[in-house]
């Protein structure tokens, strides 16, 4: 099959994170099965010649107020859009949802295109409880639109399929879910660790030498879970000094963790590494014998809707896992085989269940071996793109 | 002559070599969301002692708010600055330019954006209409 994935945020210079694994992830698994796909964005983000991409760039006009270039981005895509499909001639068009833009389904159907929707929220939901949301009806509008005219949305969970059902009043037959996945070759447990933590500075290997290390991936999010992770430091280490947590990533909540660390006085068993390179990240992580997941439910009370990439990445990992048991991480760990779960926002809980991890390393193994295989036979971006082909043919 | 980087993006020391920055240039991290504040921004940058004000970005091109950065250096009073990159690209921020050319095009921008607006209120009305008869206008 053909198709074309639109990638319609605007992202400026960055090049990492959850976003960039997902889509990466998404066109390797479409082209091991074998389809033919064509990217475009507003700026290059994957190594040149790594895909056929197409570059289609934000208004060069609207720079100096938020939200105005996306809701412009759709007058670039109705001229732009055409002539690539009249060259490429997908057999669907697949959009990864961001805000304000409502055009692509329409002009998928006015070339008699499937359309496939990833909405990985609703960022209507999004900026109005997490950012500053200026043209609340209008976006609104746009997603309302874009939902039901879509002829099939992917969505990440359950969960989120079900607030898509409830705040827009789609059909729930439309909606399928399609947990993120994992690139198995990268995220591995065959990784030289020996040789990498050999590698790394002087300081960084007196700080972790004989260590127990407990890694953390993210971009420091209210869902992430980093406070109590911040919190149940002192619980952790109080049972056992020699454990020690490394946190790569950085973001909103960085600060607080910062300032819980220093009110704890645990500076000397936190490594904040900040932001590392993407290829960097297993190597960090096979240091690890335990990683950890302890997203929340949202701040507003409702579920946690999210399918954290990080988690299937741990998996990949063949690590073991402690993870909140929150929406649909509770569905992929099941405690006691691929990993341990824990009370959400309970920093007790989560402590004791790495100190017990770090008592019994033969079930440590276990849970990894589990976890690893779990992500081999399901959760690969192969996986992902195949659960897309099965829904358009189904078309 | 003192200068102040206020870095949006990127790595300051790859922004201080390109531009040829003097060693003891004083780094600040600067949110873009602080623009959303505009006085305590103008505020923040008026305390600045420095003679020379950048704003440091990781590319020039991928960057938003041009006139509104400038905008900012022109209301605090500086006038020396520009934005840089990490590639060596500058805007270089006058005020006269400020006040007769990048004004214009910020004027220019607002009027278009209401029209994006008003563009988009009209099609999704259309669109949500038509479409629940069955079929795109």
């Amino acid at each position: 099959m053909k198709s074309i994935f639109l990638r319609t945020d605007f992202f400026g210079h960055l090049n990492t994170g959850g976003s960039f694994s997902h889509i990466g992830g998404f066109l390797d698994g479409m082209i091991e099965l074998g389809h033919e796909m064509t990217f475009t964005a507003s700026a290059q983000c994957y190594p040149s010649g790594k895909y056929d991409f197409r570059h289609i760039p934000y208004p060069f006009l609207y720079k100096n107020f938020p939200e105005i270039p996306c809701l412009a981005y759709n007058n670039t895509l109705q001229k732009k859009l055409p002539p690539l499909l009249r060259e490429i001639q997908p057999d669907f068009l697949y959009q990864r949802h961001s805000e304000f833009v409502y055009t692509p389904s329409n002009i998928a159907k006015k070339h008699s295109i499937p359309f496939i929707l990833e909405a990985n929220n609703s960022e209507w939901w999004w900026k109005k409880n997490w950012a500053n949301l200026f043209f609340d009806d209008i976006l609104r509008r746009c997603e309302d639109v874009h939902f039901h005219a879509a002829d099939a949305i992917m969505v990440v969970s359950e969960v989120l399929k079900q607030d898509l059902v409830r705040l827009f009043n789609l059909p729930p037959e439309k909606i399928h879910v399609n947990p993120n996945g994992v690139d198995v070759h990268t995220f591995t447990d065959n990784i030289d660790s020996n040789a990498f933590f050999a590698s790394l500075s002087a300081e960084l290997q007196q700080r972790w030498e004989g260590k127990t290390l407990c890694g953390f991936v993210g971009t420091f999010g209210e869902w992430h879970g980093v406070e109590v992770l911040a919190h149940s430091v002192v619980h952790a280490v109080r049972e056992n000094p020699n454990i020690h947590f490394m946190l790569i990533g950085d973001g909103k909540l960085r600060g607080n963790v910062e300032k819980i660390i220093a009110e704890n006085n645990m500076q000397n068993h936190v490594t904040l590494l900040g932001t590392v390179t993407h290829h960097l990240v297993p190597s960090y992580l096979s240091l690890c014998q335990i990683l950890l997941s302890p997203h929340t439910e949202n701040t507003d009370g409702t579920l946690f809707f999210g399918s954290p990439t990080k988690l299937f990445e741990y998996m990949g990992m063949g690590k073991a896992i402690i993870a909140s048991a929150v929406g649909q991480i509770a569905d992929i760990i099941k405690d006691g085989h691929n990993g341990v779960l824990v009370k959400q926002r309970n920093p007790v809980d989560l402590a004791h269940a790495i100190i017990r991890l770090t008592q019994e390393p033969e079930l440590c193994h276990i849970l990894g071996k589990n976890a690893r295989y779990d992500a081999v036979t399901t959760y690969s971006w192969k996986h992902n793109a195949q659960r897309v082909i099965n829904v358009v043919q189904s078309l | 002559m003192s200068t102040t980087l206020f870095l949006i993006s990127g790595d300051s020391k790859s922004i201080i070599a390109a531009h040829k920055l003097p060693h003891d240039t004083l780094v600040i991290p600067f949110s873009e969301k602080q623009l959303l504040s505009l006085r305590s921004t103008v505020k923040f940058i008026r305390s600045t002692p420095a003679h020379t004000v950048v704003f440091g970005m990781k590319k020039l091109s991928l960057q938003r708010y041009h006139q509104i950065l400038k905008g900012v250096l022109l209301l605090a009073g500086k006038t020396s600055g520009y934005l840089a990159d990490e590639t060596g690209e500058r805007s270089v921020y006058s005020p006269l330019h400020t006040i007769f050319v990048e004004s214009f095009i910020l004027a220019t921008e607002i009027v278009a954006s209401c029209g994006i607006v008003a563009q988009a209120w009209i099609r999704l009305r259309l669109r949500a209409r038509t479409e629940k008869r069955g079929g795109l206008s």
